[in-house]
């Protein structure tokens, strides 16, 4: 076991039950943070098509005919998934996505915009297909928020911001008081900060890897519950149906916990170098 | 013979104005045993920090191992202080056993817990703790928190100790106890400098005893 490893082990070993909760309370706010930051990004509504479903790019929704059978809309399905311009197909029924007609449609998800285009050509020559509808990059991208939520979102992400730094100084604080002895025998031992400071960095990166975790469980989630209730989504938070918009979500979200992470470990490492560490100050 | 230790006009202000060291000029020769006695605030401390390169100089030369303590980079002073055994006035070990004390120390500098077991049981052992490495070291009495205290100065092998009043708080029985294990360090090799507010133990009139009074140094011989 290496010496850095030896020495974090250590320092989770001084975390007691009280130290333990403020950390706990540290990843609460983090992940409050990012979901606030992610709110920007999947709360609000699409300013695609009024009265359409919310598409994202590459996406598109095929108006079957009423007078499809059963074994039609089930060829037709086949056919379509089979072509290698398409990602994915799921049939629905237009009132599940609040569409004033009668019949199913597919949502068929190219694999990218140039392959969608092509698709779409090859779709509409197919019998029974009555219309589709696309969006065009900007317009999949843009999610509309009212002013007000948007600037509630934005005193939430720096409360929540700075609580966990707070909260973090706070927690870090107490845990290096019972960790002050070990720190003391370092200093005696000619050790250098470098080699005391990573693993109480590290400490934070890990509250910041939960919260990025915990972020990404979150997101998907919703996700997949806004699938199955796309009605009730759309109006809500749209940008929770597209599934390209959840992963960048994801993705930067989780960066962002990691590097608020970092910065918590950063303020909680220069804790080490107050002359109650000192052996002689 | 060659020198350890080597202060030329050695001064040091407290924070609060007070003159701390006065021109403090002592050499310290390898296979040394010193004792600087003075009274409280008489500057031991300081001078311990200094030279264990746990205080910023501020005027005068500190040559340890020939090199100057003032001039030395970051990374430098590191080194040097681990060449260096320091027990500091009231030290306080860790909440854990006599022996993950020791282990510890050596597993933070990079020893793997074999080798750090190995120099931490002969380290005790030199010190006569082997019969209590499985006790809490915060529940010893002072007596054996002070042989603690040496063996993990001693437990990296360096060549010169720095004890800051070692004796403190100690029966005069237990202080002889003290000096006949410093004495026995020092035949073995250590160069040794501690420092005492009170008389020496009788044991330890043989010693080399230097007065530190109101900051500056009076040699006995």
């Amino acid at each position: 076991m290496s010496r850095f490893l030896f020495l974090f082990g250590n320092l989770l070993g001084a975390i007691n039950r009280r130290i333990g909760s403020l950390f706990l309370g540290v990843v609460g706010l983090i992940v409050a943070a990012l979901l606030i930051f992610a709110g920007f990004f999947l709360v609000g509504e699409t300013t695609g098509q009024e009265n359409g479903p919310a598409l994202a790019p590459g996406e598109m929704v095929v108006y079957l005919s009423p007078q499809l059978s059963s074994d039609g809309v089930q060829s037709l399905y086949l056919k379509i998934r089979d072509m290698p311009e398409t990602k994915t197909i799921n049939y629905r029924f237009a009132q599940e996505l609040g569409l004033d007609q009668a019949g199913g449609v597919f949502i068929i998800q190219a694999l990218n915009a140039s392959a969608a285009a092509s698709l779409q050509e090859t779709i509409r020559e197919m019998p029974g297909i009555t219309s589709i509808d696309s969006v065009t990059e900007a317009r999949g991208a843009n999610v509309s928020l009212s002013s007000a939520l948007r600037l509630g979102l934005l005193v939430g992400l720096i409360v929540s911001i700075a609580g966990s730094l707070i909260l973090a100084r706070y927690a870090f604080s107490l845990l290096l008081d019972r960790f002050s002895a070990e720190i003391r025998l370092l200093r005696l031992a000619g050790t250098p900060e470098r080699v005391f400071q990573p693993p109480v960095v590290a400490l934070g990166v890990l509250c910041g890897i939960i919260a990025a975790m915990l972020l990404v469980v979150v997101v998907y989630l919703a996700h997949f519950l806004a699938l199955s209730h796309p009605q009730a989504t759309i109006h809500a938070a749209c940008g929770l149906l597209l599934p390209g918009r959840v992963l960048m979500v994801g993705l930067v979200g989780s960066l962002i916990g990691i590097i608020l992470g970092g910065l918590i470990g950063v303020l909680g490492a220069s804790l080490t170098s107050r002359d109650r560490f000192q052996i002689y100050s | 013979m060659s020198v350890i230790i080597q202060l030329s006009e050695l001064s040091f202000v407290s924070e609060d104005g007070i003159k701390v060291l006065d021109d403090v000029h002592l050499r310290v020769n390898r296979g040394d045993l010193v004792f600087l006695v003075g009274p409280a605030a008489a500057g031991k401390s300081v001078l311990i920090g200094l030279l264990g390169t746990q205080i910023e100089p501020q005027q005068g030369q500190i040559l340890v191992y020939g090199r100057n303590i003032a001039r030395l980079s970051r990374k430098k002073a590191f080194d040097l202080r681990r060449q260096i055994g320091l027990l500091p006035q009231g030290f306080v070990p860790l909440q854990k056993t006599v022996m993950e004390n020791v282990t510890f120390k050596m597993r933070c500098l990079g020893d793997f817990r074999e080798q750090a077991e190995e120099k931490a049981l002969a380290a005790l052992d030199q010190v006569g703790l082997t019969s209590k490495l499985a006790h809490v070291a915060t529940e010893l009495d002072p007596f054996d928190r002070v042989r603690l205290g040496i063996a993990l100065s001693i437990c990296d092998e360096p060549l010169l100790l720095l004890l800051d009043d070692p004796f403190v708080g100690l029966s005069s029985e237990e202080q002889e106890q003290i000096y006949e294990l410093l004495a026995q360090l020092n035949r073995r090799g250590f160069t040794i400098l501690a420092t005492t507010r009170d008389s020496i133990p009788r044991a330890g009139s043989s010693a080399r005893i230097v007065k530190l009074v109101d900051g500056r140094v009076e040699e006995k011989s």
